[in-house]
């Protein structure tokens, strides 16, 4: 019987609890109306996701964190200038992702909350998560230099997974900007809905890849083996 | 005849003009109208008109019939004396081919739009060639399009009457003109065509406060009349009556030609004579022409596919009135094809011929007589509706020519080839009259019998030309086939998100909501193109400081883009939503206008001077320019046109243009900058107040995106190909961002007369098509500098960068219309194909004609 190796349990892991919470917040939007996605609550719903997710894996698998570039990551000697740190990180983020969808034509003056609401939900859905696993001094080393890793491999290969599918939320709230012109009248062609469905979407297909591609390594791996 | 591998793409381009020219020929038929022969007594003889004066007034709105400075129409309409129907008009709304649709009761072909100006005579029967036989006097007074006929006995037309900013001139010219016929009696029909609240429209829109003063000057001119009226009925038996209609509506924004339903929805007053008013029921313009006809004794126009209007003919006995109705319905029905889907129509006629022979047998029998009546005016109307969807059939034969020659053209321009060992075509006269010589029987014998097409000479000049386009096109793409080879890849990722990109625009057209709202299109992708570009500038820097001044001038470019894109609201969806222009040009907000004209001028001048390179002696005429300009942009906010201060400004032009020629005489030609600040000065002149910063800011983002492309794309190749589809993106995003559309009365005509006393038509057309086109011209313009910029950089790689230019060009302007085509034949019968296909089909072939222009002006004039 082979076993499969660490980074492909921690991709299935990834995979298969991201796809749940997706299922189970698609059935608690289809159970309350459409009035939910108009709250902050779902930004806070894949907040606490993400955070589900990483307990899990550290949990089980105890990923080592160390930077390739900058030697061994400091020790946790300040937990408050960190979480500031980080409170900060996130609202630059959530005011950025404004302005950028203000700059692809969200009205500036009104809709300020729907564009809120969708700039918090894109910042749970990509940097949240990725800040939350490395730190935030790791996070603007992604960011803003190209050679980024970390020494682990499986942390390495799980930061990627986590970097592709913040690309494809991203991808996917962009695409969903498709539904605007068309004249059919839809209530659920309002302004963020389609955006925060494409995100969505995209995280979900970002899975779908995931699990398939492991699974086709894994019994390639075997064939070699 | 040898064809270069250079000229290749020209070639193509120019041969994919011709098919489009082919298709857009066959897409829009001149109706062959199907003429009957008039038995005059059929419509018996029932006329109790004895004169009528035809008021037209331009671009009369429905809801301008509820303004409070009608006071005198509300009046009468009150006491009965007139009656207010409701019409409903089809497209394009414009003018000249209302006016054919309103006289001849027929639809005139829909590139009539593009014949607006044009002056050919009227060769559809109208009521007026009617009255002509029957040598009854017509006299004219106002709009000069009535000229294309050509039997007026008096003629007052204005001779500049197209003359957008003319307000108040050329109508009291008519009303003139009309005091003087009052007097005379002989006439029996005089048409007043008055223009002046069309321009209010096309300058200020219909909520300016212009409007209402007009309206009350119109009001006026009906009291006159009506007055005159009331003095020749009392002793007549026979009546002269008055009416009043419009022949197009006015969108909100104040332009017409569209298909929104203030455009389509026109008011019908007829005052003197006996009528009843229907406020719920919407007739047909075109059932104006057989019901006049009916009431002033004339047959019905020969062509005419009308039903007709009930309420007009009340003054006639119930039996005259059957009988009027069973000759028009027995026309029509003798002009439907005969086939069993029109068979419950003929139904429809036969059931309501019997009755009608009930009522003759038996007078008294109310029943038989309505029953007659509707079953007779249903069976119209839906007849009518048949009709006039059938004389809008394409020409098929012709549509699919051009579409299989175009698929062809873009096949070859696909086709990846080795282009350094590319031999010339050489193409013998013999095999020219070879491929003819093919054509003539597979056209006349085969194809015109599939497609049921007639011989004439026009479709025999037409096989020569596709033979001959067809011939270069198998030529070239044999050339191209002899050097094949395989598909290279991009090292690029965001080469590849450009071409995806234009490739859903491409395949966007396929929805009518994409067409209506193209510009939306660019506005995403030109500004994702422009963050993700900002992303890399700011990513790029190495130290603080760069960081820092990237991101300085990063942020205002992109608020300069989220401001100006709220400048125009255009499309179709959210058209009335209020925008930046309407604020600034509100009274109370005039401060603001003059601010943001400084402001803009101030920006472009500082910006052209920045660009040119030999300053010192052209500085002081740019300056000039751009107060002028200033003077030009406020003193005329309501007018645009100020002749004293145009005229400097042209001389002004005229001594940089001197300057430009005297000292670059023998110096290395960097004259295309100078070229480029006299276009830019000029079309600074013909833009709207609020659009001044347009040039301005579509010079930013051209130079922005040549900068970051430089930076950040090192293989030349690629680096060229996305300089020229981003330049291309900036043209379509400024193109709409000035307010453009793809409907077509979006179209700026205020700028064809900017600083002209009279019409002088070609001039009126190549302003407007630079303020239109305005975009694209100034970003090609660019592309063509940064081009030469980099072969000065690069040396010697001038013949790959001319390659890549007029490959690319074609490229990106042929694929789309390819595939516009290709969706345009498919949705032939779709219910939108004239309100938003149509127009966007006439824009596409304009602006394909407008490219193939630039290249080859380019081919000529330019090195890089």
């Amino acid at each position: 019987m082979q076993v499969i190796s660490t980074i492909e349990r921690v991709r299935l892991n990834y995979a298969a609890s991201t796809i749940g919470f997706i299922v189970l917040y698609t059935f608690t939007v289809a159970t309350f109306s459409a009035e939910f996605l108009k709250l902050w609550l779902h930004s806070i719903y894949f907040i606490v996701a993400e955070m589900i997710k990483l307990v899990i894996i550290q949990k089980y698998y105890g990923l080592d964190l160390s930077y390739s570039q900058e030697g061994v990551r400091k020790k946790r000697s300040n937990k408050v200038g960190d979480s500031i740190k980080f409170a900060v990180l996130m609202i630059m983020t959530i005011f950025f992702y404004a302005f950028i969808c203000v700059i692809m034509g969200a009205p500036p003056l009104t809709h300020v909350e729907e564009t809120l609401t969708l700039s918090s939900l894109l910042t749970a859905l990509t940097i949240f998560p990725i800040s939350l696993f490395i730190g935030v001094s790791g996070t603007l080393g992604i960011l803003f230099t190209e050679t980024f890793e970390l020494v682990n491999v499986t942390s390495q290969e799980y930061l990627k997974l986590l970097q592709r599918n913040a690309y494809l939320v991203i991808f996917g709230a962009f695409i969903g900007s498709i539904a605007f012109p068309l004249d059919w009248d839809r209530p659920w062609q309002a302004y963020p809905i389609p955006n925060i469905t494409g995100a969505i979407t995209g995280q979900m297909l970002g899975c779908f890849y995931c699990f398939f591609e492991t699974m086709v390594r894994y019994k390639l791996g075997k064939k070699y083996r | 005849m040898i064809i270069k591998s250079d000229n290749f793409y020209l070639v193509l381009i120019f041969t994919s003009v011709i098919s489009s020219c082919v298709f857009c020929i066959g897409f829009f038929p001149y109706a062959t109208f199907k003429e009957l022969k008039q038995d005059e007594n059929k419509f018996g003889n029932f006329s109790q008109i004895n004169r009528t004066v035809l008021m037209i007034i331009d671009a009369l709105r429905l809801d301008f019939m509820d303004s409070e400075s009608f006071s005198y129409v509300h009046h009468l309409l009150e006491t009965k004396e007139a009656c207010l129907l409701k019409l409903f008009v089809s497209l394009p709304t414009v003018t000249k081919p209302r006016i054919k649709a309103l006289t001849s009761g027929t639809i005139p072909s829909f590139l009539d739009v593009a014949m607006n100006f044009g002056n050919d005579e009227m060769k559809i029967d109208t009521f007026l060639h009617q009255l002509h036989r029957r040598k009854e006097k017509i006299v004219l007074a106002g709009d000069d399009t009535w000229r294309m006929f050509r039997f007026f006995d008096r003629d007052y037309a204005n001779r500049d009457s197209l003359f957008v900013n003319d307000f108040y001139e050329g109508d009291k010219n008519v009303t003139t003109s009309l005091r003087l016929e009052l007097k005379r009696n002989d006439w029996k029909l005089l048409i007043l065509h008055y223009l002046g609240l069309d321009h209010i429209g096309h300058v200020e829109g219909p909520f300016s406060k212009l409007v209402p003063p007009k309206l009350k000057e119109m009001n006026d001119v009906i009291k006159l009349i009506h007055l005159k009226l009331l003095e020749w009925n009392k002793n007549s038996m026979k009546k002269s009556i008055l009416i009043v209609t419009g022949d197009h509506g006015m969108r909100d924004t104040g332009g017409h030609s569209g298909n929104s339903f203030p455009e389509t929805h026109i008011p019908l007053l007829m005052i003197g004579g006996s009528c009843e008013s229907n406020r719920d029921k919407f007739y047909k313009q075109i059932d104006f022409a057989p019901t006049f006809s009916i009431m002033n004794g004339l047959p019905v126009p020969s062509s005419s596919i009308g039903s007709i209007i009930p309420e007009m003919l009340v003054n006639l006995s119930s039996l005259q009135k059957l009988s009027v109705l069973e000759a028009v319905n027995q026309r029509l029905v003798e002009m439907i094809k005969d086939s069993d889907e029109h068979e419950e129509l003929k139904f429809l006629f036969r059931k309501a011929k019997t009755f009608h022979q009930m009522f003759i047998k038996d007078f008294t029998s109310k029943n038989a007589y309505e029953r007659a009546e509707s079953g007779y005016l249903e069976s119209s109307k839906k007849i009518s509706e048949i009709l006039s969807q059938g004389s809008m059939d394409v020409n098929l034969l012709q549509v699919l020519l051009g579409l299989v020659l175009n698929i062809l053209i873009a096949i070859t321009i696909l086709i990846p080839c080795d282009f350094a060992t590319l031999k010339d075509v050489k193409l013998s006269f013999e095999s020219f009259i070879l491929f003819i010589l093919c054509g003539i029987p597979l056209k006349f014998l085969i194809l015109n019998e599939i497609f049921q097409e007639q011989n004439d000479f026009k479709s025999f000049f037409m096989l020569i030309i596709m033979s001959i386009a067809l011939r270069i096109v198998i030529g070239i793409l044999k050339a191209k086939l002899e050097r094949f080879r395989g598909f290279k890849f991009f090292d690029n990722d965001l080469l590849y998100l450009l071409l995806l990109g234009h490739f859903f625009f491409a395949v966007s057209v396929g929805s009518s909501s994409f067409v209506e709202e193209e510009h939306q299109i660019w506005y995403y992708f030109c500004n994702t193109m422009f963050s993700l570009f900002a992303f890399f500038e700011i990513r790029g820097r190495k130290n603080p400081n760069a960081t820092v001044s990237a991101i300085s001038r990063c942020i205002p470019f992109l608020l300069l883009h989220v401001v100006i894109r709220r400048m125009n609201q255009t499309g179709d969806r959210w058209i009335s939503l209020p925008d930046l222009s309407d604020w600034l040009h509100q009274d109370a907000n005039q401060h603001w206008l003059h601010v943001s004209i400084v402001i803009s001028l101030i920006a472009s001048s500082a910006w052209l001077l920045r660009i040119h390179t030999s300053k010192h002696l052209i500085v002081p005429f740019v300056i000039v320019g751009n107060i002028l300009l200033y003077f030009h942009h406020t003193r005329t906010i309501n007018n645009r046109n100020d002749i004293p201060i145009t005229t400097l400004f042209w001389i002004n032009l005229c001594i940089i243009v001197t300057i430009d020629l005297v000292t670059n005489i023998n110096k290395n030609p960097t004259k295309r900058l100078n070229f480029f600040v006299v276009f830019f000065l000029f079309s600074l002149l013909l833009h709207q107040p609020q659009n001044v910063i347009m040039p301005f800011a579509c010079s930013v983002s051209c130079w922005f995106v040549n900068a970051t492309c430089n930076n950040i794309i090192k293989n030349m190749n690629e680096r060229i190909i996305a300089k020229i589809i981003l330049h291309i993106w900036i043209g379509k995003l400024f193109y709409f961002y000035q307010g453009n559309s793809n409907s077509l009365s979006t179209i700026d005509v205020n700028a064809g007369f900017v600083g002209q006393m009279h019409v002088h038509l070609p001039i009126v057309f190549i302003f407007s098509t630079i303020n239109t086109f305005n975009g694209q011209l100034i970003s090609l313009f660019l592309l063509i500098i940064h081009l030469i910029e980099e072969s000065k950089r690069l040396m010697n790689d001038s013949a790959i960068i001319t390659r890549l230019f007029f490959k690319w060009l074609s490229i990106l302007t042929i694929i789309p219309t390819t595939v516009f085509l290709i969706v345009i034949t498919l949705l032939r019968h779709h219910l939108f194909i004239w309100s938003v296909f149509s127009p966007k089909l006439l824009y596409d072939f304009f602006a394909s004609a407008l490219m193939l222009l630039i290249m080859l002006i380019v081919k000529v004039a330019v090195k890089f």
